[in-house]
């Protein structure tokens, strides 16, 4: 297991791996649908993590290569903004549709942490940064999204609805922009509003579930399935709100999920995919992810004192990463029908580094470099492994130059670095 | 008119996996690539997947909006007389049949058609219903392609019966009360919905690959 700085090192020597035409590609894992055939550009959430990680990684190191990956990728997002304000190929798991959300609200934010950085700065860059996320915000979300009977964000322009930590994500970006326009109207009007609308999905004590958040509500029907990974993402927005308002029910809420969230880490620091009133489904559990959950306890911390001992999810998260630099995406995905895990050889995508989710590992951890450390240079190297496809064994292989999936020497699945779609898909990983 | 709005819909996951597959295959092929479609829906999925695809005639009225909805510079008709190494043909209507042998005379030797079409359990798409069109089976196009001398090297059916039998478990489950088993249920459909082999006819859409013979 690598020291931080060489697991960031090799992070960011992965992440140059998977620059294909017009930004950040490859595959995609995940709970809800994979997009393994489509392995173009991806301007979706994955931008939030690497500019804030490559700003973070400028700030610790004042090294200036940094802060110029940090532009590169939001070059991306400027050069693939369609005229409706959209991103192109923004859904992550459902690539290659404009619209995603919350992903392009997620690009939004790093584009408007670039945007301040720069400013401060004195680099004129931040105008186009900034302009290219407010033109995002403002066409798509503003004018499409908002539901002024609900006073919150809808997820669909067409059906009244609210996702909590999609909507989060938005407000993290409201408040983003009204730091860079001094415009407190997008607080009061929009940000907190739609926080409340997300603390009244909140269980309340004492519910044995209590400081959950509902996943999300489709008019008046409560979806209720309470998914730690997604309860964590809320945390940042209601400290912004605390921050602004110095209203302790920000604070109470998110004291509240982050508890919820604690509580269901396991034995071996890791959290179950999503708890049910009635039930639970425990598989695929995340790895890379969970930066966003140490995030989350590091925001807090200042406010709270937590007692969650870090350490051993954050061992968790080193322990995922594998040679190529890549960190995996989560454990037992072959279980997320039967829910039983098995332990003798992982299933496919238990090996598919996903760079939407690495970003977030990425953010932690060069958040955890210490201050005046320049990062050692990558060490990353090929990387196969025997696995399972549908019950049948097969290797994974990572390269810095393809990713493959082989059954004897049949080759089934192959992406070559670069390119946008896969060379070779058989009909068996035609897996969504 | 087509409005941002729209491309930012997404058809089902039957369309997803057909269009993804689609562009699997185009993009692996050296030479000119063309597509004939029957309406500007199967023509917006194909652009945003392969933005450089020109379209035969005739092609859906509204694509040129599409395109600078997409951000495309253009949006190209396909060149009246020259050969094509591909075609991609979605979903096939009664009075498309007559161009099979146009797209044979353009086809360059061992050059491939990739076609979607309906199969037996069509009616399960929801974007099926919303159109009007008499679209051919891929059996009766199956029929056609072997009588214009193609050979059918490759196909699969997306959304067939297991896919379907686990959908409504997931949605009984769900009336029971049981979201947890519902969801388990929505995972075990997903994973049963591209079909090969026996059967594979009976599905809500079929991807075959034809290649024409010398």
């Amino acid at each position: 297991m690598n020291e931080i700085p060489q697991a960031v090192a090799n992070l960011d020597g992965w992440l140059d791996t998977m620059r294909v035409p017009g930004g950040y590609g490859g595959p995609v894992v995940h709970w809800w649908q994979n997009c393994l055939q489509y392995t173009g550009s991806g301007l979706d959430w994955r931008y939030e993590g690497i500019i804030s990680g490559y700003l973070t990684l400028w700030q610790r190191t004042g090294q200036p290569q940094w802060l110029e990956k940090a532009c590169r990728a939001g070059d991306d997002l400027v050069a693939g903004q369609l005229p409706a304000g959209n991103y192109r190929a923004s859904s992550f798991e459902q690539n290659p549709y404009p619209g995603g959300t919350p992903h392009e609200a997620a690009a939004d934010v790093g584009l408007l942490h670039l945007a301040k950085v720069l400013r401060t700065e004195g680099d004129e860059r931040w105008q186009c940064y900034q302009e290219t996320a407010v033109r995002n915000l403002t066409q798509f979300y503003l004018q499409r999204m908002w539901d002024p009977a609900a006073r919150s964000f809808r997820d669909d322009p067409n059906t009244p609805s609210l996702v909590p930590n999609k909507a989060c994500t938005l407000v993290e970006a409201l408040f983003a922009w009204a730091a860079l326009s001094d415009d407190v109207e997008l607080i009061e009007t929009y940000a907190l509003p739609t926080l409340t609308a997300v603390v009244a999905l909140q269980l309340k004590a004492p519910h044995p579930l209590a400081g959950g958040i509902a996943q999300n509500r489709i008019g008046r029907n409560l979806i209720a399935k309470y998914f730690p990974y997604y309860i964590a993402r809320c945390i940042p927005a209601l400290l912004l709100a605390y921050k602004y308002t110095e209203d302790e029910q920000w604070l109470a809420a998110a004291i509240a999920a982050f508890h919820f969230v604690v509580r269901l880490v396991d034995e071996n620091g890791l959290l179950p995919q999503v708890v049910y009133p009635k039930g639970i489904n425990r598989y695929p559990q995340w790895v890379a992810p969970l930066g966003d959950v140490l995030r989350a306890a590091d925001l807090l911390t200042p406010y709270y004192g937590l007692t969650f001992d870090k350490k051993q999810m954050e061992q968790v998260l080193l322990a995922g990463q594998l040679p190529s630099g890549g960190i995996v995406t989560g454990h037992h995905f072959a279980s997320q029908v039967n829910q039983k895990p098995n332990d003798q050889l992982p299933d496919f995508r238990d090996c598919i580094p996903v760079v939407g989710w690495n970003d977030k590992a990425f953010r932690y951890l060069v958040s955890c470099v210490p201050q005046g450390q320049t990062l050692p240079a990558s060490e990353i190297t090929d990387f196969q492994k025997p696995c399972f496809l549908r019950g049948q064994e097969v290797v994974w292989r990572e390269s810095n130059e393809v990713m493959s999936l082989s059954r004897d020497k049949n080759t089934i699945y192959r992406w070559d670095k670069g390119q946008n779609w896969t060379a070779v898909a058989e009909p068996e990983v035609l897996w969504k | 008119m087509t409005n941002a709005v729209d491309l930012c819909r997404r058809p089902g996951l039957a369309y997803q996996h057909a269009f993804d597959w689609l562009a699997v295959q185009l993009q692996a092929i050296d030479g000119p690539i063309v597509a004939l479609v029957p309406s500007e829906f199967q023509g917006i999925e194909l652009l945003r997947r392969l933005p450089d695809i020109s379209f035969l005639n005739p092609m859906p009225t509204g694509l040129g909006e599409v395109g600078a909805g997409l951000g495309l510079d253009r949006v190209a008709a396909a060149n009246e007389r020259g050969k094509f190494a591909a075609v991609a043909w979605v979903e096939p209507r009664q009075e498309d049949v007559s161009c099979l042998e146009q797209i044979r005379q353009r086809l360059l030797v061992n050059g491939h058609i990739f076609l979607v079409a309906g199969g037996q359990l069509a009616s399960f798409l929801a974007e099926r219903r919303q159109q009007e069109a008499l679209f051919l089976t891929s059996a009766e196009v199956k029929n056609a392609f072997k009588q214009a001398g193609f050979t059918v090297t490759t196909q699969f059916g997306l959304h067939g019966p297991r896919a379907i039998l686990w959908h409504y478990l997931g949605e009984a489950a769900g009336r029971l009360g049981q979201p947890h088993w519902q969801d388990r249920c929505h995972y075990g459909m997903r994973r049963a919905f591209v079909k090969t082999g026996f059967g594979q006819e009976m599905s809500a859409l079929t991807c075959m690959a034809a290649e024409r013979r010398a």
